[in-house]
């Protein structure tokens, strides 16, 4: 069974849905859905992995980001709808990712995050440098550079410096001698693919 | 457009409705003029509840109500009639509360009482109305056995399970089609079948039929073709709810026209057997794209069922 969907519809209804109800939401997602709203590449994906929910103001974008778990009660009443209405899992949107808020995201994040609005939700989209952080990290935990994970960080295209970077925040999440050691078996095998 | 395509398989469906309303009012009382008069059940509460609703648009058939209030409110259940004002949206009890003052005022039906707000002058009953109720036809068939037996439950669910035509019913089902507390149909249908009225079946959970045979050579109706209950209180609910909906969705977008036309569909099904049948499979119709399929199949479906039933 084929478990990966094209997600933009759903979200589309989530923010159409939200705005008939008169009410707004703000998520960060991150993974598959942020690198295909970005354009890096075109995959359908598992699931909507939201990373942090922001208040919406009066007007504007939102701006301060929090710990996405749990999601506001209104965006949780119309997940489950939209898995209805487009017959995919119920769990499409979750906050598994949102488990970062433990050991912290990459440093300011969140000035980074560009948003953009569908009906009454915000969707907001990490820079790619934070995407490269996250995708490292990922890509280190799956232990396979045949991970989707390694994929996606290779087509974010990441320079040695960023890559390096990269593997500096990991070390304040992990600092154990051997994710330091997968740590740098991926990038040094990145950097070769990159080269 | 999309909108008017629903817009259109909705006011075909209510003119369905309207018409079936009209027909039914023919089969049992001599006031209304149809050339074809309902041959199913007519189900005298939500014949009189959606005639309140249809008040403003089809005063025509608003009236045969008033005209009913004074001719003949005994045959009808005020209980009942409670019960199903309670499907239908709160502004038609005002037209209840005339249709109440009429059947104690004109109609000389004190039961009435207990829905009028106020004090209703009693006067005594006209007698100079030229209509009058029709018992002879298979549509009258709940009138008739609430004639025998007067109003009440055991009439009610006598008629039900004689419309099923020889299927058997639980409480349950026979509960939710008469709109009758299940506690009360359960005790109702045991005594029933104590007298012999109806039939038991040792099922789980258990469920009771009528002989229709022997209710069709009592009451005079043909085997092959007799008298069928459907769910009026559901069919014209869904029909008032549809037309309520529609008004409220303005410049909604399609995916949230098809989401809420789900709720619907998610709301009646259990109620309406017709409209649990045209349920789509799981998956076939996407997002927006079931708003096609709820114009072009459910409602039409419905509107041809309406159209058959009565």
């Amino acid at each position: 069974m084929d478990t990966h969907f094209a997600l933009d519809r759903p979200l589309e209804a989530v923010g159409a849905l939200l705005a008939r109800r008169r009410q707004n939401a703000a998520i960060v997602v991150v993974g598959g859905t942020a690198l295909n709203l970005l354009g890096v590449l075109s995959r359908s994906t598992a699931d909507v992995d939201v990373i942090a929910v922001a208040a919406v103001p009066p007007a504007g974008p939102p701006t301060t980001i929090a710990n996405p778990t749990p999601l506001p009660p209104h965006l949780s009443e119309v997940v489950p709808t939209v898995a209805r209405d487009f017959d995919i899992p119920t769990n499409w949107l979750n906050t598994v990712v949102g488990a970062q808020w433990d050991t912290g995201l990459p440093p300011e994040f969140d000035t980074r995050v560009s948003w953009r609005q569908t009906g009454g939700l915000w969707i907001g989209l990490p820079d790619r440098v934070d995407l490269i952080f996250l995708k490292l990290y990922a890509a280190t935990d799956a232990g396979s550079p045949a991970s989707r994970h390694f994929t996606d960080l290779m087509a974010l295209q990441p320079a040695r410096e960023e890559l390096e970077e990269a593997a500096r925040w990991i070390h304040t999440q992990d600092p154990s001698p051997a994710m330091d050691e997968m740590v740098a078996q991926v990038v040094t095998y990145a950097v070769e693919r990159t080269a | 457009m999309r909108s008017s395509a629903l817009h259109n398989a909705v006011a075909r469906l209510r003119e369905a409705a309207v018409d079936a309303a009209w027909r039914q009012w023919n089969a049992v009382f001599t006031l209304a003029r149809a050339r074809r008069p309902a041959q199913g059940i007519v189900d005298p509460e939500a014949l009189l509840v959606f005639s309140m609703w249809l008040r403003p648009h089809e005063p025509r058939v608003w009236s045969a109500a008033t005209v009913w209030a004074s001719v003949a409110p005994r045959l009808l259940s005020v209980q009942r009639t409670k019960n199903i004002v309670k499907v239908f949206p709160a502004d038609v009890t005002s037209s209840l509360d005339e249709f109440a003052h009429t059947a104690v005022s004109r109609g000389g039906d004190a039961r009435w009482r207990s829905v009028v707000s106020g004090s209703p002058v009693m006067s005594p009953p006209h007698r100079t109305e030229s209509a009058s109720p029709r018992f002879g036809t298979p549509a009258a068939l709940m009138l008739r056995i609430r004639l025998a037996l007067g109003i009440g439950i055991k009439s009610d669910v006598l008629s039900y399970l004689v419309g099923c035509v020889g299927a058997a019913a639980t409480v349950q089902e026979i509960a939710d089609a008469t709109y009758y507390y299940g506690r009360a149909v359960r005790r109702a249908v045991e005594e029933l079948a104590a007298g012999g009225f109806v039939r038991a079946r040792s099922t789980v959970p258990a469920s009771y039929a009528a002989d229709l045979e022997a209710w069709a050579r009592l009451l005079d109706f043909d085997t092959d073709n007799p008298p069928a209950w459907h769910s009026w209180v559901n069919l014209y609910g869904f029909v008032v709810r549809l037309c309520e909906w529609l008004p409220t969705l303005d410049d909604a977008a399609p995916v949230v026209t098809a989401s809420e036309a789900r709720d619907l569909l998610a709301e009646w099904a259990p109620k309406l057997d017709a409209l649990q049948a045209l349920a789509p499979r799981p998956g076939t119709h996407p997002g927006e794209e079931f708003l096609k399929y709820f114009e072009g199949q459910i409602l039409a479906a419905l509107t041809d069922y309406v159209a058959s039933a009565v």
